[in-house]
This record gives structure tokens, sequence and C-alpha cells, in this order.
């Protein structure tokens, strides 16, 4: 039977019975005698809040206690505390605030608590069912006096707001005045309840405030005065509360009946229920207050700053029971033990009356039962301690899980926890320590009471066997009772820390989810050692238990506000409208979205059939969207429609939407999903319109316009096509392209394809097709592949267009232009020959002449004879002009850049004329600046040429007087020198007519001109294009009759003596010797004509200069006599033109022997072109004499080689048959020189030739393959890399012929550039170590004797 | 003793085996390339020819067709080696293919080279 049944089973009997049994009992309580009258204040209007006072008027337990009682309500403007301390009641009702009074010096005392819990409470305006304290920060708010708690509930959770001034009227909370009034749970909310106001009440509750409500107090004076009255007034209040709560309506009744409250009686009824519960007479016994929690409201106000700490609270509590020095339990326990006994005494009752007994004989049974029971007494007192202990267990436990239910923050339910397990014990000090997330770590714990030292020292500890109680605890899962700190192993290592702390003993018990998985633990601790008992153990356990559920209700409900947060934001942040429709097509919902972006507010939505929001246009086929959706219960989508904005534009829209069924109350709607489309469909739109613009533009084209599919088959032509080949368009769609074309075009346009098809493009392709009339047609193609979006190759398109009749043209031009090389070529071929052909005559004529002049003929004969040298010299003059003009023309002409002596070309020029002007009587002046350079560089023969075709036309038109060349610098640069050559003349003079025309080929001044002085009528353009070719200018200044002056400038390069022996040029050099001071007695050589008459002309020139000459027929011959005979020649005349062999081959094969490296050989050549000249050195001659011979140049151009060769080692020394050098076989590092001996067949004297040729051609290989594959000449450097490759092999350089032929390979096969040139590198090491090997060999072998 | 026309672009070995046919008594006379070499053929009447195959202007095959278009019996032997585009082998088919009398290989094994001549004199 538990201890509130055993209550409300005492209490059961009838009052008039009761009262003789109180009476009975209650033996100190003194006998009626005359009333005192005492005043009790209340602080509030009449009403159910002070209903215990009603009835202990009404049920005369006042009266009993000797007392009339008049009972006053409170009135405004006075403070009914005030009331009681100055005097005017004895007692009143106040709140927890008494003890600011009494802390302010008024001489308040407790009596009773009447409500456990504070009534205040704040109010707000509901505005959602998750809303908190917070959404209060900084609003309005009326907070009346005495409510603290209130004000300590705001701090605590750290909300400010603004302070109205109170006006005690709920009226401004739903006026909206206020955000937040204060009020009386029992009062106001009621009022809210019944005008319909969505409300909010926050308790200070919540917070872990819990102030005591309703307090009956009085004043020190009156207990000190009235002790008695004081215990008797407070017993019969408390005794008139417990007969309010049993018999609410009564009381009620009797409120309306007598105090004429202002409240109804629905409002008295209300307040009935929430006093109760704020009174909680089944947990609590009425009036029960404890020092512990009038301690904790002291710290409360300490925190808000309205008391000081550690107020001395002992004279503000009343204490019923001073002579005993007990806990209020004890009491409880005594009342209780009474009530016991009352029911002992009851059934006592029963039987004496049924015995009829005497009172004596009831006293002296009841002596005896009162001695039973006091040996009772003490089982009972402890029990009923234990119960109490469990029941004030039970009450805190129900108040945490109020708390939980309340939505508190977990740390304020932990301290809850930690607090309420505390307030059982005032000697139990508790925290609660939570595992880290990693499960391993003590975190900061809950421990108020404990110091912050030690809760530092604890947090972050890792868990584990011996860290103390809860680090043991929560590492093992098990309880750890430690009941004395001081010598527990666990506790070794923090012993100092606990001594520090003042901890004696620690009791932890693991905090587990409802999963099993510890969280963490709670503990108590004590000051002293102690060992728990099976209470406390329970307590731990239970305690831990409740941990554990707030610890598992804020995991769920911080997941629920996360799950609820994501949803709420992903809804709120969708860009899409979501939208819920009704069967009947009527908005149920819309996201907010639908405002956001069409502008209509969600009140003007929901509700309203969908098709006013929609397009006129688009609502049928919405209507049967959702029909589908609602007929066939499935998932409809794809539907596009215009949603109308609010600004009355539309928006594009696609919806997908679901049928589902509403599952509160069964109604099917369709929830649906819509997104913007309006950009795409806008796309679409322009695509549209510029695939048409794209359309008009490629059919009204002229070019042809194409697309073909993969296999070549046109998927479009434009119109054009049908023109141009004469098919229907649609004849030729679906056909290949080939199909149309020549079967050779057709070829090479699908290897273009497959081009496209690899992905590059094609331009201009030339094709020919065939028309429908059979015309071939010539179409040039532009083509670039398509691709789809996978970057697949899909086809390929382009354009074509028609070059027929360009093509036409083209070939004509080609034609034309071949014909024009062919006849230009003909004639310079005609030309060339005919000089040779007439000069070999010629050459016989002028050179026989001279050597017969020479003779010593007689006057007459020498006469005739001398004009014909004279004639034939003209016609050779005449020859050579013709045959110049002819190579300018054709651009054949090429300039030399020579070094020459300028004052010689001068010299040589005017001796030219000299004869012809000293015949005539003519003076001939000649005037040279001393500043013009010893050296220039250019093309002496010309110049000269230029000059002497001057000097003689100047000499040729004067009849009387003089002719001037006069040379002068003109300009000066570095490096180069600008000369003027002038030619004066005293002659007839020109007309401007006859200037203006004079430069022009085939002109002279007049016809007549050239009857009387003959000539070409060459010479002067001849000049004009040298001087042009030589970057000059040439021009006349004349007069009529006055004579004329002809001038030309040319730029020449400053030559250096240094450059002398690079720049060998026949008759040119230094001063002319003559004929006879060349004496080439010991010389022998070889003269190699086919022309007999050459051969004798030649011979005879010689023979003057003492050499010994052979003559050779061909070039065959010379080749024989030179290498196989026996005569050894010092210098060989090769002619070039000559059958079986011409001179070219001839010097070839001579110079390939290297014994004949070093013989000079002069090409006696009519060839006077610039390439014959090349091609003569080329093969390997060493100068050229041009033919006709001039005696003079011929021998001083001997002169260079012979004279220059005296210093020199003689010829045929340098090698030769004699030179038979016998040696071992040498070692040569890295050359297999025995397999080399071996495939010569030992022939020593070859594999040396060979080392030697290696040496001296193949050094430069790697150079040349260098140089190539800088400029890219792949093929060069392949072919350079092939014959170095056998080359090396032919040495037995097994090693470079390798390497080179890797790198032959790899240029051939297209390797990388980055590869070749690895292997080149390779080749380059190897060949300089080859090289090195064989020149030191080849060394080695020249000093061996 | 013979008349020997050897075709090579190599000087190298023109000057090899000039120097090694003369050496046995033969009169040699050497083209750089096809081109000349068959020039030459129009000149002179040559008992034997040696001709390589890779080589500008005119090569081996063209060559030896020529030849063997005016003369069945001219006796002619191929000096080859190989390129890395055309390998020994297949040009040294391709010369037996057109009626080349024999096939030698570079580099030069003098001992074969003067066998194979002696050989091909004698027949």
């Amino acid at each position: 039977m538990s201890f509130t049944s055993l209550m409300s089973a005492v209490s059961r009997p009838r009052p008039s019975l009761l009262a003789i049994i109180l009476m009975f009992v209650l033996c100190t309580v003194s006998p009626a005698s005359a009333l005192e009258n005492v005043t009790l204040q209340l602080k509030w209007l009449h009403q159910f809040q002070f209903a215990g006072y009603y009835a202990a008027v009404q049920q005369g337990y006042y009266r009993d206690a000797g007392l009339n009682v008049t009972i006053k309500p409170a009135t405004a403007g006075k403070d009914p505390a005030l009331e009681v301390i100055d005097g005017r009641a004895e007692y009143g009702v106040g709140t927890s605030s008494l003890l600011l009074e009494r802390n302010a010096g008024k001489p308040v005392v407790t009596l009773a608590v009447i409500f456990q819990h504070s009534a205040q409470i704040l109010l707000t305006r509901e505005h959602s069912s998750s809303q908190t304290i917070h959404s209060l920060v900084g609003k309005r708010l009326m907070l009346r006096p005495q409510a603290e708690e209130v004000l300590a509930y705001l701090t605590k959770e750290g909300v400010t707001m603004r302070r109205l001034e109170q006006s005690y009227t709920i009226q401004d909370l739903i006026s909206g005045r206020a955000d937040a009034i204060s009020a009386y749970i029992t009062n106001e909310p009621d009022d809210l309840i019944r005008a319909g106001f969505p409300y909010h009440a926050y308790t200070p509750r919540s917070a872990g405030i819990d102030f005591y409500g309703d307090t009956l107090f009085t004043t020190e004076n009156e207990l000190k005065n009235h002790p008695a009255r004081a215990r008797a007034f407070r017993e019969a209040s408390l005794k008139g509360w417990h007969y309010a709560l049993q018999n609410p309506d009564e009381i009620i009744n009797l409120i309306i009946s007598t105090y004429t409250p202002q409240a109804d009686r629905d409002h008295l009824k209300y307040e009935a229920v929430e006093i109760r519960k704020l009174i909680q007479p089944d947990l609590v016994e009425i009036g029960y207050m404890h020092a512990g929690r009038w301690r904790h409201i002291a710290e409360t106000y300490n925190e808000l700053g309205m008391l000081p700490k550690n107020v001395n609270l002992k004279p503000f509590l009343y204490d019923p029971y001073p002579h005993k020095d007990l806990t209020p339990v004890y009491w409880v326990v005594a009342t209780a033990m009474g009530l016991a006994l009352l029911f002992v005494a009851v059934r006592l009752l029963r039987t004496s009356r049924r015995l009829k007994s005497s009172e004596e004989k009831i006293r002296q049974q009841y002596d005896e039962i009162r001695q039973m029971n006091e040996t009772l007494a003490d089982q009972v007192v402890a029990r009923t301690g234990e119960l109490y202990t469990l029941n004030e267990f039970e009450q805190f436990r129900s108040q945490t899980l109020e708390l939980l239910a309340e939505d508190v923050p977990l740390p304020d339910i932990l301290e809850a926890i930690v607090r309420g397990v505390e307030s059982l014990n005032p000697a139990m000090l508790c925290s609660i320590l939570l595992l880290d997330s990693d499960g391993r770590h003590l975190g900061r714990g809950v421990a108020p009471s404990l110091p912050d030292f030690y809760n530092e020292a604890v947090n972050g500890l890792e868990i584990g066997l011996g860290v103390g109680s809860c680090g043991t605890a929560a590492f093992t899962g098990e309880r750890v009772i430690v009941e004395d700190i001081a010598t527990h192993p666990y506790w070794a290592p923090y012993t100092e820390l606990a001594a520090r702390a003042g901890l004696g003993s620690c009791w932890s018990q693991p905090i587990r989810s409802s999963s099993g998985q510890v969280l963490g633990t709670f503990a108590i601790y004590h000051l002293e050692a102690s060992s728990p008992d099976e209470l406390e153990i329970n307590t731990i356990q239970q305690a831990a238990n409740l941990a554990g559920i707030a610890l598992d209700k804020n995991r769920v409900s911080e997941a629920l506000r996360a799950s609820e947060q994501r949803f709420r934001s992903f809804v709120e942040n969708l860009n899409d409208v979501l939208f819920a429709l009704t069967p009947e097509g009527c908005f149920d919902y819309v996201s907010p979205q639908w405002s956001i972006v069409f502008g209509h507010e969600q009140s003007e939505t929901i509700g309203h059939p969908f098709s006013l929001f929609i397009h006129p246009d688009d609502v049928p086929g919405c209507f049967l969207f959702m029909e589908r959706a609602f007929t066939t219960g499935e998932k409809q989508s794809g539907i596009e429609y215009r949603v109308r904005c609010k600004d009355g534009t539309y928006l594009w829209y696609t919806a997908n939407a679901s049928p589902v069924t509403d599952p509160l109350n069964g109604a099917l709607i369709l929830i649906g999903i819509g997104r913007d489309i309006s950009a795409r469909i806008q796309m679409e739109e322009t695509l549209r319109s510029s695939e048409e613009l794209y359309h008009t533009l490629v059919e009204t084209s002229q070019d042809l316009i194409w697309r073909c599919d993969t296999d070549g088959r046109f998927t479009y032509l434009n119109l054009s096509w049908a023109q141009v080949l004469g098919y229907e368009i649609h004849d030729m769609l679906g056909k290949e392209f080939s199909d149309f074309q020549t079967p050779e075009s057709a070829a090479r346009s699908r290897m273009e394809f497959a081009r496209l098809m690899r992905g590059e493009s094609v331009e201009q392709h030339e094709t020919t097709h065939i028309g429908k009339s059979g015309k071939e047609i010539c179409l040039v193609f532009n083509g670039l592949y398509l691709f789809d979006e996978r970057e697949e190759i899909i086809g390929a398109s382009g354009t074509a267009h028609d070059i027929t009749h360009r093509k036409l043209m083209e070939e004509e031009l080609r034609t034309a232009k071949a014909e024009a090389e062919a006849a230009s070529s003909a004639k310079s071929q005609f030309l060339s020959n005919m000089s040779h052909e007439i000069r070999t005559p010629l050459n016989a004529i002028i050179g026989f002449s001279a050597l017969v002049l020479k003779t010593g003929l007689p006057t007459r004969q020498h006469d005739y004879l001398g004009k014909i040298h004279s004639a034939g010299e003209l016609l050779l003059n005449i020859v050579n002009n013709i045959l110049d003009y002819s190579k300018i023309e054709a651009q054949h002409l090429r300039l030399e850049q020579v070094l020459f002596r300028p004052v010689v070309i001068i010299a040589n020029a005017t001796g030219m004329v000299q004869q012809n002007a000293v015949e005539k009587g003519l003076r001939l002046l000649v005037d040279t600046s001393p500043e013009i350079e010893p050296l220039l560089v250019g093309d002496p023969h010309r110049l000269v040429q230029i000059i002497v075709n001057l000097l003689g036309n100047a000499v040729k038109f004067t009849h009387k007087g003089e002719v001037e060349l006069k040379t002068s610098v003109l300009k000066q640069e570095a490096g180069r020198q600008q000369l003027k050559f002038s030619v004066r003349d005293t002659g007839i003079g020109l007309s401007d007519n006859q200037i203006n025309t004079l430069f022009q080929p085939f002109t002279q001044a007049d016809e007549s001109t050239t009857r009387r002085f003959g000539g070409t009528g060459l010479g002067l353009s001849i000049s004009k294009q040298l001087v042009e070719l030589m970057g000059g200018e040439i021009f006349c200044e004349s007069s009529f009759g006055q004579g004329s002056t002809f001038s030309f400038t040319v730029w020449f390069d400053i030559g250096q003596e240094s450059d002398r022996e690079h720049l060998l040029v026949d008759g040119v050099f230094g001063p002319v010797p003559t004929v006879s001071s060349f004496d080439f007695s010991p010389f022998r050589v070889l003269l190699v004509e086919d022309n007999e008459a050459n051969q004798q002309l030649a011979i005879e020139l010689l023979k003057d200069s003492g050499a010994e000459v052979d003559v050779a027929d061909n070039g065959q011959e010379a080749v024989v006599r030179v290498m196989d005979g026996d005569t050894r020649y010092d210098l060989v005349l090769m002619d070039i033109q000559m059958p079986v062999m011409d001179g070219h081959e001839a010097t070839r094969r001579i110079r390939a022997d290297s014994r004949f490296s070093a013989l000079p050989i002069i090409a006696l050549t009519a060839h006077t072109m610039e390439e014959e000249r090349q091609k003569i050195l080329e093969s390997g001659m060493d100068a050229h004499v041009a033919k006709p011979i001039n005696a003079q140049t011929l021998l001083r151009v001997m002169n260079f080689f012979l004279g220059a060769q005296e210093s020199t080692v003689p010829l045929g020394e340098t090698g030769g048959r004699a030179c038979r050098i016998e040696t071992p076989v040498p070692d040569i590092p890295g050359l297999d020189v025995a397999s080399a001996l071996n495939r010569l067949d030992g022939n020593r004297k070859l594999y040396h030739w060979l080392l030697n040729s290696f040496t001296e051609k193949k050094s430069n290989a790697v150079a040349i393959i260098g140089e190539a594959l800088a400029a890219g000449d792949r093929e060069l450097a392949r072919r350079t890399a092939h014959t170095l490759k056998s080359s090396a092999a032919s040495i037995g350089a097994t090693k470079l012929a390798t390497l080179a032929e890797s790198l032959e390979t790899a240029l051939a096969q297209g390797e990388p550039d980055l590869d070749c040139g690895k292997i080149f590198d390779a080749c380059v090491a190897e060949i300089e170590r080859v090289l090195t090997a064989v020149r030191h060999q080849l060394a080695d072998t020249a000093s061996t004797p | 003793m013979a008349h020997i026309l050897a075709i090579d672009d190599d000087a190298d070995i023109l000057h090899i085996l000039t120097e090694v046919l003369t050496g046995d008594g033969h009169t040699v006379d050497t083209a750089e390339n096809g081109k000349v070499g068959l020039k030459l053929t129009e000149l002179n009447d040559y008992d034997l020819i040696i001709t390589d195959m890779l080589m500008p202007e005119m090569d081996g095959i063209e060559t030896i067709m020529a030849i063997r278009g005016k003369s069945r019996t001219t006796r002619i032997i191929v000096l080859t080696g190989g390129s890395a585009v055309i390998d020994k082998s297949y040009l040294l088919a391709t010369a037996k293919a057109i009626k080349a009398n024999k096939v030698l290989s570079k580099p030069i094994d003098l001992k074969e080279l003067k066998a194979t001549v002696n050989e091909l004199l004698a027949s």
C-alpha cells in the first residue's frame, strides 16, 4: 500500500468522527476558549487561489483553533505584503519574493508553502508549434511585479526584451500591444482560451527555475508574541486546503455565494484544476517547504542580482517543530505515523463502541496500543523515510520527464537531473559526464556543484580501467562504486585532484542509450568516504536512466529538427514549383516558389481553379493531362504550358504530376512539380527563325551546297545543283556523290571523303562531274565533317562551285605558256649553239690570223690579213653582243661578285679603244679619282664591257677632238663605294628625241647612222641592262651638235686584300704581263681538245711559253693518260664538249683518284653562262678560260697555278703508285679492321684509302644530317644516313653502321623527331669517336717510315 | 682481259671496284648512276656490268631493264645493300627476277666479288 493511498484511506472518515478523533489525538492543541481576531491578507481578489482559507473558515478549522479569521482581498494600490509587515494583518499570502522583502529588512517569515511551483508563466501569441523562447528577443514584454522567476527564465535563456509598463490585462496581448505578458497559469490562459486566442505559454520550470508559488507568511513579531496562534493558524489553514482540494465544487459554490468573486464558475473550475497541479497534494504534504529549494531560489535571485550571496534563510523559514532537530521529513513521518495510529484507533473505536466499553477502558487499551506502536514507531519512521525519499524521487522523476516533454534544451535537462538528485540529499554532489563523439574520451560534463577546476581536469580524459570511477564505469559499462577515493586504486592518479576538490567517495553509473550504447556516466560524490545503500544505488540507476532517456530523446529531436530543416530548406530553395490539385482542378497547395515566380499570393491561389493561371490555349491540354492522371492513377509527365504571371506575362512551364491519396482524409489529389522551360522555348524559337533564314540563304545561294551521310550519300542539296548538273534534286538525294563523277575523279573524291570521315577538312578538292547532258563539269569542293552531340562524325557538309569555265581558261593559258617557254628555250638553246658554232671558226680565224701576222708577212699581205683579223674580232664582238642580249632577255645573265682592281679595269678598257682613237686622231683622256678604293667587289668583265661600249661609241661617233673617261667617287659608305663613270666626247651630239630611244634595243640615233657607222644597235641597250643589273643608273646628257656625255653609276662593295685567294677569276689580277714573260719550260701540260684547229692553236700558244704539251682527243683518253700513263702532268687544259667522254666526267674521274686531287685542271669553254661555270667548278676543275682563247688570259691563268705551286710539294708526291706503304694490320679502337680488310681481300692500300676517304668525305655527314633535320628535310637526312651507313660498314665501323641504319630506318618510317634526334645524337658521338680513332691511325701511318 | 662498267653512286665503291678490278688487269669504266652508265653502254661494249640498285637519277632496276632491253647476253652483277625503305633481300630477289646474273650484297667482299667476276667472265 502506497503512502498516498494510505493517506487517502485515512482521510476518508466522516468529519464529525474525525473531529472527535483529532481532538483526541492532538493532545497538544489547547482547548477552545474565546476566539482571537486575526486577519489574513490575500494577494489578489477572491478566487480559488485562496480556497483553503475559505474552507478553513467554512469548516470551522480556525474557530476550532480559537481563531476568528478575517480574509481581506487585495486592494488596488496597497501592497498585500506591506499590509502584513505594517501590522494591518497578521498573516498574508505571498510568493517566493518574500525572500526579497526579508532581505530588505522586512521581518517576514514563511509559515508554509501552498503552491509547490510558481504559477508565473509567460504568454505569447502562438505562431507555430515549434516556436521557442528565443523568438522573443527584442520583442515587447509586460512583466508583473513579483514575477522574478519569469525574469530569471528570460535571463537564463539569454532573451532580452523591451519592458512595457504593466497593465494587468491580458487584452494587451490579444490586441498586440505587447508580444509577451507574464501571467498566472491559473488565470489568464482560461481568458485566452475563451477568447479563442491561440497562445503559447513558457514556464520558467522548463529552464530549471522552480520557484515556490503562493506561500503563507507572517511576521517575526507575530511569531514571537503568539507562537501558538501562529501554529494553530498554520495548521487550520493547511487543513482548510486539504478540504478545499478534496471538495473543489463545494468551495467554488462557497466562493461564489459568500465572497462575490469577479471570476465566474467556469473560471473557478479551471483555476481549481490548475491549482491542484501546482499544489500536488497527492505527492507533497500541503505546506511543506524545503530549505534546499529556498536556497536554490535565493541563488537564482542572486544570479539576477536581487539578492546577495548566501543570505541567511534560517530566520525566514518557520520551523513548526522547533523542539526537535529533525528534518521536515520527520514531521511528515510523524504525521504519517499519527495517521497510522489513527487508523488503528478507528478500529479500536468501532470495537469499543461495539463492546460499549468505558472511556477508562478505552484509555487503557489505547495506552497498550500506543506502547505497542511506539516499538513500531521506529520501523515506521524508517520505512516512511524510505517511502518518502522514493516519493520525492518519483516527483523529481516526473518533473524531469515533464521537462523532456516540454522540449527543454538538453544541458538544462541534465542539470535539472543533477540538481534534482542533489536536492534529494544535500550531502550528495552529482555529475553527468558525456562521452565525446569518439566514445573514448570524457567530455565536458554537467556538474554545477563540483569545482570548476575539477570539471576542467576531467574534461577530455581518455576512458579506461582505473581512470577514476566514471572513466572506469564508462569503459567497462558497469557501475563503479568507490567508497573511499583516497585509497581506491581507480583513483590513484587522481587522489590529489580529488583531495583538492574535497571529494571523499564517488559512485558512478554508466548512462546507456535505449540501444545499450554507453553515452556517459552519472556519478554521485560525497565529501566523506561513504558507501551507498540500496536506495541510493536505486537513485543512481534511476538518474542514469533518466539521463539516458534525455540523451536519447535529444538525439531523436535533433535528428527530427535536422530532417525538418532539411526538408524545409529543400522546398523553399527549390526553383521548381510544387503544387497539389483537387480532382476539380483547384489548387490545394502551392509552394512558396509559386508566389516568388509568378507573383500570385498563395492565398489568392489555393482553392482557385488552375485554369485561371494558365494561358487559355493551354487549358484544354492541361485538363486532359490532369484527367489522365486521375483516371489512370499513374504519374503523368511532360506537359508544357504557359503560366500567367501577376503582371500579365507568361512563362513556359513543364510539369510532372502523380495522383496520391491524402492519408488524412482519403481524398485523391494530384501532386505535381512544375519547371521553368522558358529559356528552352526561347532558344527553340530563335533556332527556328535562324534555321528559316539559313534555309533561305542556302536555297538561293549561287554556290552548290551539299550534305551527306557517312556513306557519302547526299542528304541535302540546294537548288543550284539542279541548274549545274541538270538532274532533279530528288533524283540525286540518297545517291553517292561519286555516282556523278568520272571514275578517276570519283576515286580521288572517295579518298578525300575518307579524310573527312577521319575528322579532317577538305579544301579546294577539284572534281570532274558528268552532267545529265553528258557534259564534263569541273566542281571544286570544300567540306567539313559533321558531328553529333557525342562528337561522333555523322556525315559531312560543305560547298562546291563550278569551275569548268575557269578550268578551260587555265588549260589554255597553261598551253600557251608551255608553248612560249618552249619557244623561248629553243631560242636560247639555238643562240647558245649558234654562238658556239660561230665562235669556233672565228677562233680559228682570229687566232691564226694573229699568228700569221707575227710571221713577218709582206706589207700588203699583212694589211689584208690584219683586216681579216679585225673583221673577225668585230664579228666576234657582234656575236658576243647578241649572245649577251639574248641571255639578258632570257634572264640567264648572272653577275659575278669577285675582287678586282678598278684601276686595272679602267686601264684595260681604255687600252681596248686606245688604238682606234689614235687611228682617228682623237685624244683619249683618262681622269681617275685617287679616292677610289684599290680593291672592289663586283663583276669586272661586265664593267669593262660597259665602259668599252661607251668609249667605243664615243670614238666611233667623234671625228675631231677628244674622248674622256672620268671616274669619280659619288658616295662613300661603310664597306661600299658608289662610282660614277662618265664618257664625254666632242662628237655630233644627240637630240632629246634620240636620247629617249637611245637605250632601247636595236635602235641607233637614226636609220642613217646604221648605214654610216654600222653596229647592231644593241650596245647601249646591253649597257643599260647591265648597269641596272648592277643596281646602278645610266643616263645621257647631250645637245645636238655639241657632243654628249654618257654616265653611269654603280655601287661596289669594298674588297679586302685577304679576300684575294678566294676570288679567283681569269684575266683580272694584277698588272698584265707580256706573253714573253711566262716561262713554263719545266712543266708538262695535257691538252684535252677534240677540235683539231683548236688543238693546233693552243699548242702554238703554249709552245712559245716553253711548256711541253700532250694532246688527248677526248675525256676518256685524258683519264687514261693522266692516271695510267707514265707521264706525269703538271696541268690539264680541258675542253668541255667532247665525244666519248666530256670534260666534266673526265675531271671527275681524275679527281676521284686522290693522287690527282691537286692536279690543276683548267676548263676551256665556249659556254660562258653562269650555270656552266658553276658546273665546271663542281666537277672539280680549278678555273676556266673562255673560248676563243685569249692567249694572254690563258697564260696568266696557267701561270697562276704553275707559279703558285713552286713553294708547295711537287705534284704526284702526295700519293700515287710510288707510295706503297706496308703497314701492319692497324688496330683501330671501335673498328672491325680485320673483317673490313678481309672483305677487301687484304688490300691494305685500299683500306687506307677508304679510311682517308672516310675522314675527308664523311666527317661532315653528321653536319649535313643535323642541318637537314633542323630544316625538316628528312629525305636528305635519310639519304645521307644511308651513305654514312655503307661507308661506315666498308671501313668496319660496325657500331656506326648500325646506328646510321637505325637513323635511316627511323627517318624512313616517320618516327617522331625526338626519337630520330636521339639516334642522331648517338651517331654524332659514335662518328666523333670513329673519326678520332681513324685520324689517329692515319697520323701514325704517315709518321711511319 | 675484260672491259667492265661499274655503276654506283658511292664514290668509295667505285674506287674499290676500279682499284681491285684494274689490279686484276681489267679495264674499268665507272658511272655515278644508271643514266651515265647507260650512256657508256652506248659507247662501249662491256663484258661485265656491276651495278648498285639504289641510286639517284636512275636506279638499278631501270638500268638493268634498259640494258637487258638491248642485250640479253651482257653479264650483270648486282651489288647492293638494303635501305631502311627497301629490304636487301627484296632488292636481291628483284635483281634476280629482272635477270641479273649474280647478286652480291654490300658491304663488298672482294674475294667473293673477284670469284663471281671470274666465274661470269669464264662463262
